[in-house]
């Protein structure tokens, strides 16, 4: 799953550390979901939306080889 | 930096008793008399005192994690234990045909499956940064 997490930090100018300290977890973990080698729980991306400000259909996009896998 | 010092701390009373444990059970294996004297109770309360300690300290870290970093726990236990069941089974055979005496098997065990768990974190932790 791709998200614009990275994009909408910069434009903030926050730190990963930043981001994190502000939803409770650690620095890697928010390194983890922007390299999108972690997709966080349900609760955990509701936090991210609601930092930003935005829905999480709009940070997080279903790839189309997700969708598939999901459909199978 | 607070949870580090914490885990530190943890860590360090975990290897001070067990490294008492292990001084005092040398003692008391290398000296079986096969009545239980205080210093076999010592011994057996240390040991236990430390593997509590040291399950103490797996669940302070495991509660003080964030959801990805509990993942990452949760799969290095995972595999651990299979190792560690595979490494029962194995020593179970060895006693049975009398090759190795459980004891010292159990031991290698022990051992073998925390660093073994330690490594696996470090393999799991890698793998998804």
């Amino acid at each position: 799953m791709r998200n614009t997490l990275a994009i909408l930090r910069a434009a903030r100018k926050w730190s990963q550390a930043d981001v994190a300290n502000q939803l409770g977890v650690s620095r890697q973990t928010i390194n983890a979901v922007e390299t999108g080698r972690y997709d966080p729980s349900l609760p955990l991306a509701i936090k991210i939306a609601r930092l930003f400000e935005m829905r999480i259909e709009e940070i997080f996009i279903l790839d189309a080889t997700d969708a598939t896998q999901n459909n199978a | 930096m607070k949870r580090q010092r914490t885990a530190n701390k943890n860590a360090a009373i975990v290897m001070t008793l067990l490294f008492v444990a292990l001084l005092t059970g040398n003692l008391a294996i290398s000296a079986p008399d096969g009545i239980l004297d205080i210093g076999d109770i010592v011994w057996g309360g240390l040991s236990v005192a430390a593997f509590g300690g040291l399950l103490w300290s797996l669940y302070v870290s495991y509660k003080q994690s964030d959801e990805r970093q509990q993942l990452v726990q949760l799969k290095a236990t995972s595999l651990t234990f299979m190792i560690v069941i595979f490494g029962v089974v194995i020593a179970q055979i060895l006693h049975a045909l009398a090759i190795v005496s459980l004891n010292i098997t159990v031991q290698i065990i022990v051992i073998g499956g925390i660093l073994a768990w330690i490594s696996l974190m470090k393999v799991v932790e890698r793998r998804s940064n």
